[in-house]
């Protein structure tokens, strides 16, 4: 099991390659992406029981759904690092015959993706859908997602989350990325959720905070206390306080950079705040 | 030129409750999923059969369509159902997404199609069913015409396309054998 230090330097590299990967194409989601890098780090090295060969079934291991497909560069990125696919092929993104879509999608056969995203909102559907299927062919792993704050907005995820504690799917761990931006603005200003912790656990669910979103280690501790809250007959959701454009300065806590690619200068500025440690690809 | 003998008035949504119990008794990996229509789509007897297998998902035809999509990870042949109206129009996005677009092996069994729900009003009667279908890559689109057709069809189903079946309540002449091969 790889230590903090190694996490981190980890979660650099993949700050190079979202940087890099949006500017080559000129278009793509930094932002989100950037504000999630740790989680996924954590979730993909440290936290999930997963195999390092990918089939779509994926039976005895915990398997991961990203709701909020937008964020496709951090995911990449950390499957190609978690060895699912080349790190070269990272080059590909959003280029045509890629395999590397805009959104994730399984249609050119991705190692790591099992299901399409983009439209927002399906997630928990799906993920609640494949923990069904594990409870029913009792396997005993676990289904990880991930939604954005602003993608709760769409009324899909709560006809989930209702579904969810009705039927006790205690295999599951949610995580929300409560950076509270979105396209147009912050969440609050585009359309107030009020708050998330009162709304889950109105559902039905527990609810975890996790108050340092970016800090790898506050991650694994409150990610291990949500797998040791799971098999109790409630689903969980974590609450995730992240910074959108975490790790680049000029990036950090706005809402402009949600769909926006820096230019050669701004690329050149973003880089030297995060030094190659990994190599780049 | 074949000739057809009308063998008697049945329902073709009731074919579909028959072929889905018994494909369940044959492959312990088909699940069935409802929104609140269980009557409706005489999916009573496969509830019964096999309580483990049937997922009652409320009025939340969305979250069916994701649920559905979700299962087949894992190996699970889901059929979902509910009237036609809110098997398409009203999820055509999740299936164009979640099901469609990802390859996904489930079936939408879509009742009460077309026309057939006539004395319900516009409201329920949706004409855009089969075309928004036919639409996605890779949907193969059954409209039976008869009790045997519908119960049967579950032949078809047991390839890897996604498919809708578009039934309804009226009883309608019986022209086809169990043996036929439509």
């Amino acid at each position: 099991m790889p230590n903090t230090q190694q996490l981190q330097d980890l979660t650099t590299q993949v700050r190079r390659d979202i940087l890099r990967m949006v500017h080559k194409v000129n278009s793509g989601h930094p932002g989100g992406s950037l504000g999630c890098a740790e989680f996924f780090v954590a979730l993909y090295q440290n936290i999930m029981d997963r195999k390092d060969t990918f089939d779509m079934d994926g039976k005895d291991e915990d398997l991961f759904f990203l709701s909020n497909g937008h964020i496709s560069p951090v995911f990449y990125s950390v499957l190609a690092r978690s060895g699912y696919f080349p790190v070269e092929e990272l080059n590909t993104f959003r280029l045509i015959n890629s395999r590397l879509q805009g959104h994730p999608t399984t249609h050119e056969g991705l190692p790591g993706i099992r299901m399409a995203s983009g439209s927002l909102g399906q997630g928990f559907s799906v993920a609640l859908g494949a923990a069904q299927t594990k409870k029913l062919n009792g396997d005993t792993n676990l289904i990880y997602s991930l939604h954005g704050d602003g993608e709760l907005q769409e009324g899909q995820n709560w006809e989930g989350i209702m579904y969810a504690a009705a039927n006790k799917m205690d295999n599951l761990i949610s995580t929300i990325d409560l950076n509270g931006q979105q396209i147009d603005g912050s969440t609050d200003d585009v359309l107030a959720m009020g708050s998330l912790r009162a709304k889950f656990e109105a559902f039905g669910w527990t609810v975890l905070d996790i108050e340092k979103g970016n800090d790898i280690d506050a991650i694994l501790e409150g990610m291990a206390k949500a797998k040791a809250l799971t098999g109790q007959g409630k689903p969980i959701c974590v609450l995730l306080h992240t910074v959108m454009g975490n790790g680049v300065d000029f990036m950090m806590h706005t809402h402009a950079w949600h769909g926006k690619a820096p230019n050669d200068e701004q690329l050149a500025t973003g880089l030297s705040q995060n030094a190659e440690t990994l190599g780049d690809y | 030129m074949k000739t057809y003998t009308n063998t008697g008035n049945k329902d073709t949504r009731s074919g579909f409750g028959a072929g889905l119990t018994e494909l369940g008794q044959t492959n312990e990996n088909v699940v069935a999923l409802c929104a609140d229509l269980i009557g409706s789509l005489k999916m009573d007897d496969f509830k019964k059969n096999h309580p483990e297998r049937f997922f009652q998902v409320g009025i939340a035809e969305a979250n069916m369509i994701g649920l559905a999509a979700g299962m087949t990870i894992g190996g699970k042949i889901p059929f979902t159902g509910t009237f036609a109206n809110f098997s398409t129009g009203r999820v055509y996005d999740q299936i164009r997404q979640s099901i469609a677009y990802s390859d996904k092996n489930v079936k939408i069994c879509a009742s009460h199609a077309g026309l057939t729900l006539g004395e319900d009003g516009a409201t329920h009667q949706i004409l855009e069913d089969i075309g928004l279908m036919k639409m996605l890559p890779g949907m193969t689109v059954i409209n039976t015409c008869d009790y045997n057709q519908t119960s049967c069809n579950y032949r078809h189903c047991k390839t890897s396309w996604t498919c809708l079946l578009a039934f309804w309540k009226t009883k309608s002449s019986q022209l086809y054998s169990r043996r036929s091969n439509f």
